[in-house]
């Protein structure tokens, strides 16, 4: 047989032949020394540039980023997160209003986070042609090219211009370390908003509180519960009981109420953003869906915090 | 297909960020790409999503290669300076030589060349490079094999050492 080229000797090297094949090469192998030379050529290429390429190891994470994180590494994590906010909301918001029917309620330890039952990001459509088929090679890496020459959402624009904040899958330390930092039990929104105006409370009595309907950011893990006076939360019913829940160690938090009659009739209507109260901190105007009044408030960017309100179920 | 997110994240966060690194020497730059990368995929949910995951990551190295070429002149003036007003340098490890010397190896292969041999350190098989990086399957083996004796050639002609075992 003729000698086997380079890309052969290669797939022989990295088994990618398949058997027949891997028996005919190796037999010509044995018998010819030029081809053995090459292959032990090749051979030494490899491993060499193997262990070359194992020399650039990823450095390690500074020890600071484990006890104190950094702006930067904080923001990256949390732009993440928010990133998926807002994709996950556009998802939510592309199947339509017949999709955002009650979530239920998955309830556990008070310590640890809850989270809605409803459709997770993966069960989420494809946004774009998910009928195609996957075989062809050259679409998927077309398709893929597309997609990092294309917009896309703008997290590096988010992780540099914002201190978004938001809790998704992100299993990173970061958020962790955010989460570590936030304060012990309540989050206090603003300076006219004493944090010991708030105590945390169950899911069930939250649930209570509000009639038997309790809203959620859907795709957002709840780090708690809490109720405080109504007092406390600017546009809320003052005699009435707010109920919030708490995301991302207080990054981000809905506040709720059960609505007077009155009151629903008013507030009525689509979501729109009034103002921070506090630097970097944004608070959408009270809205009415499905008998629960409920306004938004966090430490993230218009944008993320319109999405995340879209995701209130 | 469907994609678990977090899966998704979990299973090829840190294979993308290593890729990455090795691709642009810059751990930072590799993380916002990874995080692009992973804010792109709950976008558009990939059906494949290892191939398509280091897809994408490349082709935004690529396209923040290009606008770092923009601002070519300015990074190298940059550098300079950086490396005249550092005289800790001199005590920085061997091994950072090395790794310098590797990277600077690395940077002479053809981006093709270098992209499939950083797949193929991080377990992909042909049909995962050719997938990755829009090649025939045919032609993996040939890429590979010139990317690895370039690498090692340059490695070797810029005095770097045998890579002890």
């Amino acid at each position: 047989m003729s000698h086997p080229d380079d890309g052969t000797i290669q797939m022989l090297l990295d088994g990618e032949l398949d058997p027949g094949e891997q028996v005919r090469i190796e037999a010509h192998v044995q018998a010819c020394a030029s081809c053995a030379a090459r292959l032990a050529e090749g051979r030494a290429f490899l491993v060499e540039a193997d262990r070359l390429v194992e020399v650039l190891a990823v450095p390690e994470e500074p020890a600071r980023r484990r006890g104190s994180p950094t702006r930067r590494s904080v923001f990256r994590t949390l732009a993440w997160a928010a990133s998926i906010v807002m994709a996950v909301g556009i998802g939510y918001w592309g199947r339509g209003p017949g999709a955002v029917a009650s979530a239920p309620v998955v309830l556990q330890e008070t310590d640890k986070p809850l989270t809605t039952a409803a459709t997770p990001p993966s069960a989420l459509p494809p946004a774009e042609a998910p009928t195609r088929p996957a075989a062809d090679r050259q679409e998927v890496a077309s398709e893929a090219k597309a997609a990092g020459a294309v917009g896309g959402i703008g997290a590096n624009e988010l992780a540099r211009e914002q201190p978004a904040a938001a809790a998704a899958p992100a299993p990173a330390q970061e958020l962790r370390d955010a989460r570590a930092n936030a304060p012990a039990a309540k989050v206090a929104r603003s300076t006219d908003e004493p944090a010991a105006a708030w105590r945390v409370i169950s899911m069930e009595e939250g649930v209570r509180l509000l009639g038997g309907q309790i809203r959620l950011i859907d795709g957002l893990a709840a780090d708690r519960v809490e109720t405080g006076p109504g007092t406390a939360v600017v546009g809320a019913n003052a005699a009435l009981p707010v109920v919030r829940v708490v995301y991302a160690a207080g990054a981000v938090t809905l506040d709720q109420q059960r609505p007077m009659p009155a009151l629903a009739s008013r507030q009525e209507g689509a979501a729109k953003v009034v103002g921070g109260a506090v630097a970097y901190e944004t608070t959408m105007a009270w809205q009415e869906r499905g008998g629960i009044r409920f306004v938004v408030t966090g430490s993230v960017s218009v944008d993320s915090l319109r999405a995340l309100g879209g995701q209130v179920r | 297909m469907t994609t678990d997110l977090a899966a998704l994240f979990r299973e090829h966060h840190a294979s993308l960020v290593r890729v990455l690194y090795r691709r642009t020497g810059d751990h930072d730059r590799a993380e916002d790409i990874a995080q692009e990368t992973f804010a792109r995929a709950v976008a558009a949910p990939p059906r494949n999503p290892r191939p398509w995951l280091f897809a994408v990551a490349l082709n935004l190295v690529r396209e923040d290669g290009r606008k770092a070429v923009r601002q070519g002149r300015r990074l190298e003036l940059y550098r300079a300076e950086s490396e005249q007003s550092s005289p800790a340098a001199d005590q920085v490890l061997e091994r950072s030589d090395n790794v310098r010397a590797v990277q600077q190896a690395l940077a002479t292969l053809a981006e093709r060349d270098r992209e499939a041999l950083l797949l193929k350190a991080e377990g992909f098989n042909y049909d995962e490079i050719a997938e990755t990086l829009g090649l025939a399957k045919g032609a993996v083996g040939t890429t590979l094999s010139r990317a690895r004796r370039k690498l090692v050639e340059a490695y070797r002609t810029q005095g770097g050492r045998h890579v002890a075992s």
